[in-house]
């Protein structure tokens, strides 16, 4: 995507991130790799879209394109 | 598009409002206001201390956002005086 991006996403290797994506769900996960286009390797995944009812997906690939925020989690 | 003057251009614009704070709205409806730490050729852009709204209800409070930039409708530059 740009050197931004990848600047960032750097500094968030290895941490926990939430991640909102199009359509309206929430991940929350491991940051483990991350390419140009912000295509993502999560691992230890949830979603947490429905906050009583949070499903394990562990280890996942993202879709860049799909990708509206990423952020490192409240706390 | 030659002839503009390269600080009319809208990325050029966007740049000159870094550590300001501004309000980007997204397709989506929800609205993100911080103060912009970075930005790129693809507007994706950091927010700093960042608060997601919708239909001006406060969702969350944010440290830092990365907003991807394809998702943006427009971005309000004087956040502050609103």
């Amino acid at each position: 995507m740009s050197e931004m991006t990848t600047e960032i996403l750097e500094q968030n290797l290895g941490k926990i991130v939430l991640v909102r994506l199009k359509g309206g769900k929430s991940l929350r996960g491991r940051l483990k790799g991350f390419d140009q286009h912000l295509n993502l390797v999560l691992e230890e995944t949830e979603d947490t879209t429905v906050v009583e009812n949070q499903q394990k997906l562990g280890l996942i690939i993202v879709r860049g394109d799909n990708v509206v925020l990423i952020s490192p989690p409240p706390r | 598009m030659s002839m503009m003057e390269p600080s009319k251009k809208p990325l050029n614009v966007l740049i000159k409002q870094l550590h300001g704070n501004i309000e980007v709205v997204l397709k989506s409806g929800y609205e993100y206001k911080g103060k912009m730490i970075k930005c790129d050729g693809h507007m994706n852009i950091l927010l700093e201390g960042a608060t997601e709204c919708k239909d001006d209800q406060l969702m969350t409070n944010y440290g830092n956002v990365l907003l991807r930039g394809n998702n943006i409708l427009y971005i309000i530059l004087d956040a502050n005086k609103h």
